[in-house]
């Protein structure tokens, strides 16, 4: 049961179903240094991942179906920055109403781009290629492992790099963490701060996007309605889970793709597939609970180790109030 | 004149900015069927109108009333607290997956009359508990509440479905469907030739007694000064974390009944598969009710009233029902936008009082 094979194929199934995760983790940890939940993840996905196919479908050029997908998920980040920055609407709300717009906006726009209903299937449309690393892909085990996944996994690891360089080295990267510390003391040293709100949310939006790209020009090479079964939201919660640390974010949604992976798994194993679809959901849940239950410990570890302080400097003051009394009486 | 119709407009600013938006929400509508359709004056007649064809049509507004109303009294409950806990949708799956096993498979020889009230308090328990669940997890380890209702849906749909499937399918039948529902379970019908039941009245008392509720017990006055203000709530001397777990507990319990008495009210056998969405049809009535429970019959009918042309309108034309979703989606985002027509607003506060200063 337990052969070299299997185990190569499951590990790549991991790396394979984090894909769509790491983006949208990516994405959602760019808004959340910005001070803001970008709920929207889920339709950002989905509508990115139709733009693209219908682009590419259309156009023949696989550049520009990744362009349309970047424009899907800047028009829903749009909507979303005007509603929830412009005219102040709840940001919570706003995300989940986004996610149904997105779900009955795209059936509309497949409606009246080809007049079909449910999916893209009758459009051909590209995918991005599978790479073979050289080199790597002779390495025994991790070569099967690593090596032929779609070039967008890649580029997943790599935007990984490029989000951390993003938020902690370039310019807009710090208005955007300052704006999330404190709008206040960043509006005092002249930060635009709605335009830099505004400019979070696109950029979520272009992360979360190559992940709808991927979905519907990769992982699967058409886009159906409402097939991205909460990717977003799961992403949403690897940003999270890694309290604003890249690193971890793509370890953790790495993990999560590993629950779908486990999933799938023992769906085929002739488990209910019902039971184990439920897996990555509840993974989901238990990890924010463990996270706030160790957030919770290392604060109040720190609450403790402040109040030990406090009373070690009061005593050391009473100590020392005692000495001169007594030299004083003396 | 003009004056008055400018303290009118101040006065009542919300109720005008409401009507607003849906009329905004209503003409997208339009303008989007226009567009889509191939036959558009056929396609808006049957929008705006055919809802009010007849007995049935009228009779299937009532009926989508019922299960939305019980949602968005949920919800209600919730935004009292001022959680977005998005449970109903789950709650409400679950609890009529669940009543349905018991009606068909567990207790199919209930005596009637009590079958159905029992069946009621089974969804209200099943509910309400799916509601404490996220709560909990929110009042003790301040998870986001959103994500942790978000999954939760996922995991209860799933449950219902495999109720469904491996408990209490009928093998007999090529769709997927339950065994049938009893008939001494069933609510009675009060409109002939419709499917209108006793829930429609459910549903106006739980209106009646989620208003009580809120507006005139000691604990509703509570749960609405915990929305309003949690500091000042908590120094008051108020048990924060037990007020705001009662409260979604309700809230999960008022979605748990809708969905027992949409199953027991208008279905022969539980057919459901994936959510009908009646989670999101309650917030969208609970923000346009501004969370109070009074509108929450008016809010249901008008979203009634577009649901259900929508589906006239996906089964009779060419083009998909979906586009409902955008429309209730804007109207729920510009009814909760504070700023918007902020500046009409302002307009006419300033005219009056520049009018008063000038001692008219």
């Amino acid at each position: 049961m337990l052969t070299e094979a299997y185990i190569i194929d499951f590990l790549y199934s991991c790396i394979r179903l984090a894909t769509p995760l790491i983006y949208c983790t990516l994405g959602a940890l760019v808004s959340m240094h910005a001070g803001q939940i970008n709920m929207a993840m889920e339709g950002i996905l989905l509508t990115s991942g139709l733009t693209g196919v219908l682009v590419s479908g259309f156009t023949g050029n696989l550049w520009l179906g990744a362009l349309g997908a970047f424009a899907g998920g800047i028009i829903i980040s749009l909507i979303m920055g005007y509603m929830n920055i412009v005219i102040d609407a709840n940001m919570m709300l706003c995300g989940i109403s986004m996610n149904n717009f997105a779900s009955g906006g795209t059936i509309m726009l497949l409606f009246a781009v080809l007049n079909t209903k449910g999916s893209t299937a009758a459009l051909k449309s590209l995918t991005f290629p599978e790479w073979d690393v050289p080199l790597l892909k002779d390495i025994p085990f991790a070569g099967p492992v690593l090596s032929g996944h779609n070039a967008l996994t890649y580029v997943a690891f790599l935007m990984a790099i490029v989000t951390y360089l993003f938020i902690f080295r370039t310019r807009t990267g710090l208005r955007i963490r300052a704006i999330g510390m404190n709008p206040n003391a960043a509006a005092s040293v002249g930060i635009n701060v709605k335009k830099i709100r505004f400019q979070a949310y696109i950029y979520s939006g272009v992360f979360a996007a190559l992940g709808g790209a991927f979905m519907t020009m990769g992982y699967l090479s058409y886009w159906a309605q409402n097939m991205m079964g909460g990717r977003g939201f799961i992403g949403i919660s690897a940003a999270n889970l890694s309290g604003g640390n890249v690193l971890l974010g793509t370890v953790t949604a790495v993990l999560f793709g590993a629950t779908s992976a486990l999933s799938i798994v023992l769906q085929t194993l002739n488990l209910k597939p019902e039971l184990m679809q439920m897996l990555p959901y509840i993974a989901t849940i238990i990890g924010l609970v463990v996270i706030s239950v160790a957030q919770k410990r290392r604060d109040d570890a720190i609450v403790r180790k402040a109040a030990m302080h406090v009373r070690n400097e009061r005593e050391a003051d009473e100590a020392k109030e005692a000495e001169t009394n007594a030299s004083g009486h003396a | 004149m003009k004056m008055k119709m400018n303290r009118l407009f101040v006065k009542n600013f919300e109720l005008f900015r409401t009507l607003v938006v849906i009329l905004i929400g209503f003409a997208i509508s339009l303008i989007l069927i226009y567009f889509i359709s191939d036959e558009p004056v056929k396609a808006i007649t049957t929008y705006m109108f055919k809802p009010f064809d007849g007995i049935r049509r009228i009779g299937s507004m009532i009926e989508y009333m019922i299960p939305i109303m019980f949602a968005g009294l949920g919800m209600c409950m919730m935004l009292s607290v001022s959680q977005f806990n998005l449970i109903g949708d789950g709650a409400l799956f679950l609890s009529a997956a669940a009543v349905s096993y018991f009606a068909t498979v567990l207790i199919p020889n209930c005596p009637p009359i009590l079958f159905p009230i029992v069946m009621i308090v089974a969804g209200a328990l099943i509910g309400g508990g799916c509601g404490a669940i996220p709560a909990y997890l929110q009042s003790r380890f301040k998870t986001n509440i959103v994500v942790v209702t978000l999954m939760m849906n996922y995991v209860l749909i799933l449950g219902g479905v495999y109720m469904l499937l491996y408990w209490m399918r009928d093998p007999s039948k090529t769709y997927v469907g339950s065994l049938p529902i009893p008939d001494a379970a069933k609510l009675a019908t009060i409109i002939p030739k419709t499917h209108v039941s006793l829930g429609i009245i459910l549903a106006i008392v739980a209106t009646v007694a989620v208003n009580w509720f809120l507006n005139q017990t000691k604990a509703g006055y509570q749960m609405r000064m915990i929305g309003q203000n949690p500091q000042f709530a908590k120094y008051s001397g108020i048990n924060v974390v037990k007020y705001v777990i009662i409260a979604q507990v309700i809230g999960g319990a008022l979605a748990g009944i809708g969905g027992a008495v949409d199953i027991l009210g208008k279905y022969d056998r539980f057919i459901w598969l994936t959510s009908n969405g009646y989670g999101f049809d309650g917030m969208m009535i609970a923000v346009i009710a501004k969370g109070n429970p009074k509108h929450i019959p008016l809010a249901a009918l008008f979203l009634a009233y577009i649901k259900i042309g929508a589906d006239l309108v996906g089964t009779t034309t060419d083009v998909p029902l979906d586009f409902v979703l955008v429309v209730q989606s804007v109207i729920v985002m510009l009814v909760a936008a504070v700023s918007f027509m902020s500046g009409v607003r302002q307009k006419a506060v300033v005219k009056i009082a520049s009018a008063e200063k000038a001692g008219v």
